[in-house]
């Protein structure tokens, strides 16, 4: 599970990042949307596990990663 | 364009054609339509053979194309966080969902979310920014067929906006579109665009994204309206618009 969990945090903070050349920045809002949302739809245990990857990313992460990080985590608590 | 689910636990559907050996493929598998999250045409991308065959089930089956796999992936939205992963990884293969659990952020880098290659990415920005430029004097809405290119559940949610329409003739959802910025709704009367989201996110590309939006309504002589379902989602927005400047947009709480 905390495998799977890595990979969607992978993917949303690539998003999260990602420069406009790299991705269409309309395209990266509507699928950090989509996915933040389904990350909240989780169910309770899996949404802990993604929790814990996350806690765990953000205390290694630096720079705009770590800002990228710290943002979905005020997302998630419902801030 | 034909609409499949291919984003099971074998990366296929049963109803993905069978592939054989050196099989002709077929014209609408190298080139699709590229739609994003809200059915925004990004660009026509045509590709090669080789590329057509790179989504696969143990070579067994075939999927369409990475537009048509994007177009399925509603697996996104819901389920589990098994659903999520898989669906993160199912548009790159194998490898790269491999080389993504390792922390390749490249390998993730266009999973999921269009399939877009950077040129044509760029290319697409450009034109964009073009007719933006263009029209800007003109505030003209003008309505746009959208691809159904979302979750169930955002689709329900945005054909539910005030305004929202579809074309009579192709059934097709279609979005007013002003100034090269897309809404879901409009309320012609109040001179109001709608945006409808099912989540507010502040990422800096997210706050990028309500600025452009201000902007348009703006250079057009409108206002806008967020719609979310829940009061949290309305406070982050405000929170955001606040924090930007943006005092053309109105939040209001649209339950689902």
């Amino acid at each position: 599970m905390t495998a799977m969990a890595n990979i969607v945090l992978q993917q949303i903070l690539f998003l999260a990042t990602a420069s406009d050349s790299e991705i269409h920045p309309d395209v990266a809002v509507a699928q950090l949307e989509a996915l933040v949302h389904a990350v909240r739809q989780l169910p309770e245990a899996e949404r802990e596990a993604f929790t814990q990857a996350l806690s765990a990313r953000i205390s290694v992460a630096v720079g705009n990663e770590h800002d990228a990080l710290h943002e979905l985590e005020e997302m998630l608590d419902g801030k | 364009m034909r609409r499949s689910r291919c984003i099971a636990a074998s990366w296929a559907s049963s109803s993905c054609p069978s592939a054989a050996s050196n099989q002709p493929i077929a014209s609408e598998l190298v080139s699709d339509n590229v739609y994003d999250y809200r059915g925004r045409l990004l660009a026509v991308r045509g590709h090669g053979i080789a590329t057509a065959n790179v989504i696969y089930d143990g070579g067994s089956r075939t999927c369409p194309t990475f537009g048509e796999l994007y177009r399925c992936n509603s697996a996104i939205f819901t389920g589990n966080l098994g659903a999520l992963a898989a669906a993160v990884g199912a548009v790159t293969g194998v490898t790269d969902i491999i080389d993504c659990a390792k922390g390749k952020l490249s390998a993730c880098g266009w999973a999921v979310a269009g399939l877009t290659p950077a040129g044509k990415i760029a290319k697409a920005a450009k034109a964009a920014k073009t007719a933006k430029a263009s029209k800007a004097a003109k505030a003209e809405v003008r309505w746009i067929d959208e691809a159904a290119a979302m979750s169930d559940d955002a689709a329900r949610y945005q054909a539910g906006a005030f305004g929202a329409r579809s074309n009579a003739l192709t059934r097709a959802g279609q979005a007013p579109e002003l100034n090269g910025v897309r809404f879901d709704g409009f309320d012609a009367r109040a001179g109001v665009l709608i945006d409808r989201k099912l989540a507010v996110t502040t990422f800096p590309k997210s706050q990028q994204q309500a600025l452009c939006q201000s902007e348009a309504l703006a250079a057009g002589g409108y206002r806008g309206r967020w719609e979310v379902p829940t009061a949290a989602e309305a406070a982050r927005a405000t929170r955001m618009f606040r924090r930007l400047g943006v005092s053309n947009i109105d939040v209001s709480v649209v339950p689902r």
